[in-house]
């Protein structure tokens, strides 16, 4: 009877014992450091040594991988397709030039060019002359982009050979002055070049032609007829789209060259050796027995302690010692959370760090990129009351620091979140306010489209570029797959957060700039800044549809060539 | 990314697809990747709205008759099979092809094959022929609302004025054959597969 409760006392002992070491423990090593903002470089140490238990992993596999003669699926880095990029605009002229080998039924399908029409058709049977024209296309392209009207005649004269010489060079010369003029393309000069080659009756009619050109200001006929070839580029650019488009592959998470041992992002587990398998089940086990439980107990530790002190310090009555106090309580805790993490953290340009009274605007990527920029500096938060435990975090933050949170209600209501943020952004004595333009998590390969609404607001802008090392741990919040207990839960058992945080010098919005374009500089900048491809497309892609009026201008610019010619620049969406 | 995706693609379908289409190992299961991470039900076929998924398609012009260039007769679902045989028109032309197989028929990437896949994104109810109908809406479809119903006729009326040689204001595939015979459709029509 007595050996059992024996038994139980010495595990007891053994319990109380081993928790206490283990405070202990975690109050000197993660604690007390973050409170003062040390750190003691362990965690640099991990990284190090775990970068090369990934390459030496990868290495197994491969070998493995040609032993069995297998092939290995390699994660496409370089893209599955090559895509071609040429506009619209350029490859109809292309076809069109080609295409004008056939018969020059170079009829306008343009009203404002009616005139030409006509006269175009009495010239159609110019076959034999379809040689000579191609020559003067290629050497007025030349000499369009030079807009040297005097080239254009002796070129012409040397290609042509009807008896109109003379008469063709002055009306041809003529009608380019007037092309160069007007800016229009190499289809126009060729389609008043088959005017003039034809015979001598057309003389006359080239002349009142030149009229009519110059009051159209489209030189343009041959290009303004549609092929059954132009089908092509579209075919071929909604194919190309299929197998590889920009945006898509922005709402998943990244795939890695090297393997880091977790499973979520093996693509070849059929390989995996026995002595790969069994540093793996090592690799879990580190992971879920030790680094997992570690890493709750100080999320609990950091998050209870922000309540609790947030709490009291808001029954302080307003001055300088209560900020002074909530800076360092917010801070305290969010250093706690990022060793709770095993988040390594290289901050760049501090100097540029953002300043009272300003915005700071960086890329989003996960919920955990409000800890890492607050951890090095205060912010004041913007966004929607949740209810639960966010909620209930979010009352006691505001009650020590002016945070800004919305009502789901107030949320729709822009003018109303326009003016909040104006009113803070003026009072000089608040922090700088953290806001994500994107609006929503993006996989940190690019930058998406920036909502213009806190660019509206006068006053400088900071932004800062995050940018995650997805060897360690894939940051990545995929909203529409896991929820954000498994997110959490995913963040806390991989083997670490490695990220860079640059914080680059403040811009304000210029002189006739709008805050559209203001918006579209700092994402440049961002984006260029962390290697991250800067795109025009909309975040909220990720769960709503495209909408139409991008099609409508596919559409409106395929018949701008049509009916004009291709003299207008195509805006290429995939990139800004 | 599908992370167990390519493990569901068996060795024997790999061969076979490479067999049928020309693929290579490689860049078939690259593409199945892609295919996987489309196919958001998970249930190893896309369906339309899949496709339309895509914004770059979805603001295409042709979008639609694209997608459907993927679906056979009245199918709603396309696999991973179908899906590689219409991609495989889009390989190029490469002129020494590895597996000459005398009785295997002709490529699907053919110069051939390549128009009969234009055609079909013409001939709207798979008729054979273009009739002056369906090239109106395919007009309209590439235009939007920016040229008036009688201008595109004009233009309707003209295109097929000179493709059609035997008189019956249709164009047939023959037909379509000769009115783009000078045209590069090996190169217009072909993507640059990475291996």
């Amino acid at each position: 009877m007595a050996v059992p409760l024996v038994f139980d006392s010495v595990v007891c002992v053994l319990l109380g014992v081993s928790l206490t070491v283990w405070f202990t423990l975690l109050l000197v090593f993660i604690v007390t450091p973050a409170v003062f903002g040390l750190s003691f470089g362990i965690r640099r140490l991990y990284m190090k040594t775990l970068l090369k238990v990934f390459q030496w992993a990868t290495l197994r596999i491969e070998r493995g991988a040609k032993e069995k003669n297998h092939q290995l699926y390699k994660p496409y880095a370089h893209g599955i397709i090559a895509k071609e990029p040429t506009s619209l605009e350029e490859e109809l002229t292309e076809i069109r030039r080609s295409g004008s080998n056939r018969e020059l039924d170079v009829a306008a399908a343009t009203n404002a060019n009616n005139e030409i029409s006509t006269e175009t058709k009495i010239n159609n049977d110019i076959s034999t002359e379809t040689k000579i024209n191609n020559d003067i296309s290629t050497e007025t392209k030349i000499i369009n982009e030079m807009s040297a009207a005097t080239n254009t005649n002796t070129n012409i004269d040397a290609s042509l050979t009807t008896s109109n010489n003379t008469d063709i060079s002055t009306t041809t010369n003529t009608n380019n002055e007037i092309c160069t003029a007007t800016n229009s393309n190499i289809d126009a000069s060729l389609a008043t070049n088959t005017d003039t080659d034809a015979s001598s009756e057309t003389n006359t009619p080239t002349s009142s032609m030149a009229t009519s050109v110059s009051l159209a200001t489209n030189c343009s006929s041959s290009s303004a007829e549609f092929e059954l070839s132009d089908l092509f580029w579209f075919c071929r650019r909604g194919v190309e789209s299929i197998v590889d488009d920009e945006v898509t592959k922005r709402f998943s998470a990244e795939e890695l060259e090297t393997w880091n041992l977790l499973t979520r992002s093996n693509y070849n587990c059929q390989h995996l050796s026995s002595r790969l398998t069994v540093l793996w089940g090592l690799g879990v086990l580190i992971r879920y027995g030790f680094l997992l439980p570690l890493r709750v107990t100080l999320a609990f530790t950091g998050v209870s302690l922000l309540v609790v002190f947030t709490t009291i310090i808001g029954l302080m009555p307003n001055c300088r010692a209560k900020s002074f106090l909530s800076e360092t309580v917010h801070l305290m805790c969010y250093r706690i959370c990022v060793r709770a993490l095993t988040a390594i953290i290289t901050y760049h340009h501090s100097e540029n760090k953002p300043k009272n009274g300003g915005i700071c605007v960086a890329n989003h990527t996960s919920p955990i990129d409000v800890i890492i920029l607050a951890s090095d500096g205060c912010y004041s938060m913007v966004g929607q009351i949740h209810g639960g435990l966010m909620g209930v975090i979010q009352r006691s933050m505001v009650k020590a620091a002016p945070h800004i949170w919305f009502e789901r209600s107030e949320v729709k209501d822009r003018h109303l979140v326009a003016k909040r943020l104006s009113d803070h952004v003026e009072d000089k004595t608040k922090s700088p306010i953290l806001i994500f333009p994107e609006g929503t998590c993006i996989n940190n390969t690019s930058v998406m489209m920036f909502k213009k609404g806190s660019f509206e607001i006068a006053s400088t802008v900071y932004p800062v570029a995050i940018k995650y090392d997805p060897r360690f741990g894939d940051a990545f919040w995929n909203s529409s797959k896991f929820g954000m207990v498994s997110y959490l839960l995913h963040m806390m058992s991989s083997w670490a957060i490695v990220c860079s945080v640059w914080y680059l010098p403040p811009m304000t919005r210029q002189e006739g700039e709008d805050a559209v374009q203001f918006a579209n500089r700092v994402k440049a900048a961002i984006a260029r800044q962390g290697g991250l491809v800067d795109l025009l497309w909309d975040g909220g892609l990720k769960r709503g549809k495209v909408k139409d009026t991008f099609k409508e201008e596919q559409q409106k610019l395929y018949s701008k060539i049509l009916t004009q010619g291709t003299h207008t620049h195509t805006q290429d969406r995939s990139r800004s | 990314m599908g992370s167990r995706a390519s493990s569901l693609l068996r060795e024997e379908d790999i061969e076979e697809i490479k067999k049928e289409t020309g693929f290579s190992h490689s860049q078939i299961t690259r593409l199945y990747s892609r295919f996987h991470s489309l196919d958001k039900g998970e249930n190893g076929a896309l369906s339309r709205e899949d496709f339309q998924r895509i914004p770059e398609l979805a603001i295409n012009p042709l979008g639609d008759r694209i997608i459907n260039a993927f679906f056979p007769e009245g199918e709603d679902q396309v696999n991973f099979r179908g899906f590689m045989r219409t991609l495989a028109h889009f390989r190029p032309v490469e002129d020494n092809e590895k597996n000459k197989d005398p009785d295997a028929g002709e490529p699907l990437n053919s110069r051939n094959n390549k128009l009969l896949f234009a055609f079909r994104l013409y001939d709207l109810d798979r008729d054979d022929k273009i009739s002056r109908d369906e090239l109106l809406q395919v007009l309209r479809m590439m235009v939007g609302v920016n040229i008036s119903d009688e201008q595109l006729g004009s233009i309707a009326d003209r295109t097929i004025q000179e493709a059609d040689t035997n008189g019956d204001s249709c164009i047939s595939f023959s037909e379509f054959i000769k009115a783009l015979e000078k045209v590069d459709v090996e190169q217009k029509m072909s993507i640059r597969f990475l291996h």
